[in-house]
This record gives C-alpha cells, structure tokens and sequence, in this order.
C-alpha cells in the first residue's frame, strides 16, 4: 500500500452467484464500498484488505471457504452469509478460530453467539412491528404462503400466536419446497378462498415465480386483480423490485429497517455515493446497508482499539454509535444484535414508499423473551 | 430395567436425512464405537427398520419436515440432530419423541453420550409403557373384584374385609391376581363358592 498504513485483511463471503445472487451482488457492494471509504479516509490508521469469495449459495463451499479465509488467509473478521444454513455451516469454525463474523442479513432469531455481531434485524424488529400494525389497522385471518425452512416456519409460529390471542387465524400455512415454482394450486386457492390478508415469506424464485403468477392470474378474477387483499412481505427488497418487475409488485406492504426512501443526510448521501460507484444497474437494499455498516463498526472499533483482536474489537463495537442511511445503530452487549429503527412500505410504481417508521431505534430481543406475542393486538401496551 | 454396563458394540443405526459433513463424522465415531450404521436420504418404510435397533434423524431437514408429512417412527430409540433452535423447530422436534438429541455439526465428542441416553431412554420408557399397560388392565377389571368380593360376603354372610381376605386366599390358590380370579369365579362361581367355603370350615 502506498500509504505505509498497516494492513488488515477481511474475508467477504457473499454468494454474488447461484439462488440469491442477486441480493449477494448488493451486500457486496454494500460492503466493498465502506471498505474503500474507509481506505480513502484519513481518519483511520490502516487500510482494510478484503479477500472476497463466492460460494455461490452452496453451503459446502461456504465452509471450505471460510476456512480457507481464517487459516490460509488468517483473517479475524469476515463479512458475509444471507441465509441462516449458511450462517450454521460457518459458525463452528468462526467460534473454533475465535474470529468474528459480521452478519449483514435480518433472520428469525434464536441464536447469539459472542462470535457474531448480527447487523440484521431480529424478529422483534421487523416481524413484530408488522404484525402490530396488521393487527391494528387491518385485524382478521391470515393465509400464509412461504417457503419449506426454518424463516418461513418461524414467521408461521409467530403470526399464529400473536392471531390466537385476537380472536383470529391462519387459515392457511402453505410451504412450499425451496427452489420450486409449482405455485399455481395456492394461487388458485387463494382465489378461491378470498382471504383478507395474505401473508408472503416465499424467497427466491418460488417467490419470483408467485408474483407473476398472481399477476396472470389477476387478468381472469377480478379479487386477484382489486387492492382487496391486503399483500404482505418481509423480505421484499429493491433489488428484488427491479428483477421481477413492478406490475407484479404493485401494493405489497413490506417491512424493513431500511428503505431506499428513508429520509436523512446519511441516507442520501450514502444513496449518491453507492449511484456513482455502481451505476443505476444497482440498486442498495436493507442488506447493502447492513454490510456497509458491518464495514463502518469493524474500521471504527479497530481504530479505537488499536487492532484487530476479536475481544477488544467486539468491546469497542459496543460502545459506539453510527448515524447511518437507516439512522442510529448500536450493538447491544447483551446479545450481539443491532438496534434498529422498523419501518412499513407500500411497493407503488416500483419504489417501496415507507408509510409508517418507529420513533427509535428498537432493542434487539434474538430469543423474543421481552415480548408477549398475545398483547401485539389493539388495546395491548 | 437398567443396563449396567455402558457399551454401544453391534448396535445398528438408521441414520436419517443428514447432510454429507455429518454424517462423515458420524461415520468415524460409529466405527470406533463399533455401530453399524447405515445412511439414507429420507424416512424407509416399515421394512426398513427390521434389523435396527436405533435411528437418527436430522431435526432441519426439510425433506422430513414438510408441513404436509406425519412421519410414521417405528418403535425404536430416536435421536435428533439439532441446530435451529427457533421454538416452531423446537414444537416439531417435541412431535417427533426424540429419545435424545446431539447438536449439529456434529463433532466427536457426544455421539457416545447420545446413543446411550437413547437406549436408557427409551428403555425407561418401554418399561414404564408395560407397566402403565399392567395397571390399566387391572383397573379396567377392577369392578370386578367388587362384584366378586360382594358375591362372597352375600353368600357367607361377611364384612368386606373379610370377603377380600377370602377372595385374596382363594387368587393366591390359583396363582393369580385377585382381579384375574375375580373374573374366574364371576364367571364360573359354582367350584370356586364349594372351595371358599372347605376354606372357611377348615
């Protein structure tokens, strides 16, 4: 390096290829970008190398990769995984090597380890949040369509119990296998049935494959067609936006910590900066900004501790607070996770427009041991 | 119903569903154990499970886990390979009567600690299943032990004690309980009412 600056490598392990490549594709640039302004910045005293690898979405590769990255490479820290099986691949080696794994994505919960420092939302941040708004504005049953693993089956648990103690339902739990677009019979069913809200946690090209397969299916039934339903998604991102396209999106309600449309300086400058480095082929989403963010906490606790060493990075990520795109963040020392501000949006024309945000970042609660999923309703504190 | 000796040595396995880094560990550890395991894809149909004396079964497997799907266990020990701990996974694993349970990924240490809770487990169990299956057959007869006993203090003019201590003495002559030579002498009273009354002369 021309600076003279010390060195500090970082894996990147996000899959830019195979199922979900094209979310990969924006948490990596989320996280190259931080990467690269944090090399630019006289502020810090080293430059960060990042050794990027693809596992293509195949859990095997992501745990040959990662032991490659800590015991060729002997980094410390490594960014990177979407799902929760990768996550689970990946974690024994982080924790046999002590090292720290960034982990950009929101998932369903139920893990902390002191090796992870979680960046994405815990249910209590994003599921919740959703629910409560779903049983104030709009109370009555729920049919459910997602994916066959643990996200989908999580998401049905909770939504069943937080109906139960309002008097209503899931009138339907329909998964289907990862990966497979067989969906038409749930559409039909839906049609059927007319449900007043449907709730979608399908992921990758079965929910592709769902959108436009409503959207097909709208042009004969006039239910399909109306605003009637209420349309639901938890994962729904702008990427995703763009690669199905936003006629089939129109009117779904989304919930996240982030949004392109949030409104602060961070925000818009971070939304400037990612346009001119990547082009308008890119389009951030929540992931995107939680990489960058992973990239923000790591540079600034190796700078206040002066090193790399997992246990002083981890404590000095505790005792700082970044004013990002998504607003205040800090990890919480309880359990790794990050708070977050949630917030609704309503997919029109392609832009996911917040509607609703919380007045405060929330405390990430992974175990959902803080709340009572019976007193999410109306009337309940 | 207690093993006294803690060996593993000839037991087979079934093992279910788990991913390729599992089940090569598995594998080893079976080796030096001296298990015979065999690995499969998915839950075999009853005939399967013939020559098994246990299974195993990864717990996030969506291939075992589909909404959709009872799995249809034959009676054997069950371990469960755990790693999600979200409480919908948590309810389905409950469903499965796990006999014992090893975390994912699976490493070394453990195995020998699972097969064994498995087996006491589930020996625990079988044992208290015959015995709860004793206790319902008896209760079940039990109204007619009453009907016995009030037979015997009509005919011999005794108090209830009394009547039970004879309907007690006559059982223990026919080696049986007293609820099984209840039914007998409901059934047959005539020899059984001649032999209470030689044993109340004598």
């Amino acid at each position: 390096m021309e600076s003279g600056k010390p060195v500090i490598p970082v894996g990147i392990l996000y899959s830019v290829s195979g199922e979900y490549g094209v979310i990969g594709r924006e948490m990596l640039n989320g996280i190259m970008m931080s990467i690269e302004q944090v090399n630019a910045s006289p502020e810090f005293d080293f430059t960060l190398a990042p050794i990027v690898r693809d596992p293509g979405g195949v859990l095997d590769r992501y745990h040959d990769h990662c032991h490659d990255l800590l015991y060729r490479h002997g980094v410390k820290h490594i960014v990177g995984c979407y799902t929760s099986a990768s996550r689970k691949v990946i974690l024994p080696l982080i924790e046999g090597a002590n090292a720290l794994l960034w982990h950009s994505a929101r998932y369903e919960g139920f893990e902390s380890s002191n090796n992870v420092i979680y960046l994405g939302a815990a249910p209590n941040q994003h599921v919740l949040p959703m629910l409560a708004w779903l049983l104030r504005e709009h109370p009555g049953d729920i049919y459910h369509v997602g994916s066959n693993y643990v996200w989908s089956w999580e998401i049905d648990r909770i939504t069943g119990e937080a109906l139960a103690a309002t008097g209503h339902r899931l009138t339907a739990s329909r998964l289907v296998n990862l990966g497979d677009t067989a969906v038409e019979g749930i559409i039909r069913d839906i049609a059927e049935r007319r449900p007043k809200v449907v709730l979608v946690t399908l992921v990758g090209q079965s929910a592709y494959r769902f959108y436009h397969a409503w959207r097909e299916a709208a042009e004969h039934d006039p239910y399909l067609a109306s605003d009637t339903a209420i349309k639901l998604s938890l994962t729904l991102c702008e990427a995703e936006v763009s690669l199905v396209g936003k006629a089939a999106l129109e009117g779904y309600l989304v919930s996240s910590a982030w949004f392109q449309t949030v409104r602060n300086d961070a925000n818009d400058r971070f939304l400037e900066q990612y346009r001119t480095r990547f082009g308008d082929a890119g389009s951030p989403s929540v992931d995107s900004v939680a990489a960058w963010t992973a990239g923000q906490f790591l540079a600034r606790a190796v700078q206040r501790c002066g090193g790399e060493q997992v246990e002083a990075v981890r404590a000095a990520a505790w005792r700082d607070e970044l004013d990002g795109p998504a607003g205040q963040v800090r990890i919480d020392p309880d359990n790794n996770h990050a708070w977050l501000t949630p917030r609704l949006a309503r997919c029109h024309e392609g832009r996911l427009d917040v509607f609703w945000e919380g007045d405060a970042p929330i405390k990430p609660d992974p175990w959902l041991t803080w709340v009572d999923l019976d007193a999410l309703g109306p009337g309940a504190s | 119903m207690s093993r006294s000796r803690i060996r593993v040595r000839g037991l087979r396995l079934l093992a279910i569903a788990c991913d390729d880094r599992d089940a090569h560990h598995l594998q080893q550890q079976f080796q030096r154990l001296g298990v015979e395991a065999c690995f499969l894809a998915d839950l075999p149909g009853d005939d399967a499970f013939e020559n098994t004396d246990m299974v195993l079964f990864d717990g996030d497997s969506p291939v075992l886990s589909h909404p959709d799907r009872e799995l249809a266990w034959p009676a054997l020990p069950r371990i469960v390979l755990t790693g999600v701990e979200a409480p919908s996974r948590l309810q389905w694993i409950i469903r499965q009567a796990p006999s014992a349970y090893l975390r994912k990924p699976v490493r070394f240490d453990g195995v020998m600690t699972a097969l064994t809770l498995a087996r006491a487990a589930a020996d625990q169990q079988q044992g208290l299943q015959a015995r709860i299956e004793r206790l319902e057959e008896r209760l079940r007869i039990r109204r007619f032990l009453f009907s016995a006993q009030l037979m015997l203090m009509k005919e011999f003019d005794l108090g209830e004690d009394d009547a039970y201590a004879l309907l007690r003495s006559l059982a223990m002559r026919q080696q049986k309980t007293v609820e099984h030579f209840s039914l007998d002498l409901l059934a047959r009273p005539e020899g059984y009412l001649r032999l209470a009354k030689d044993l109340l002369a004598g």
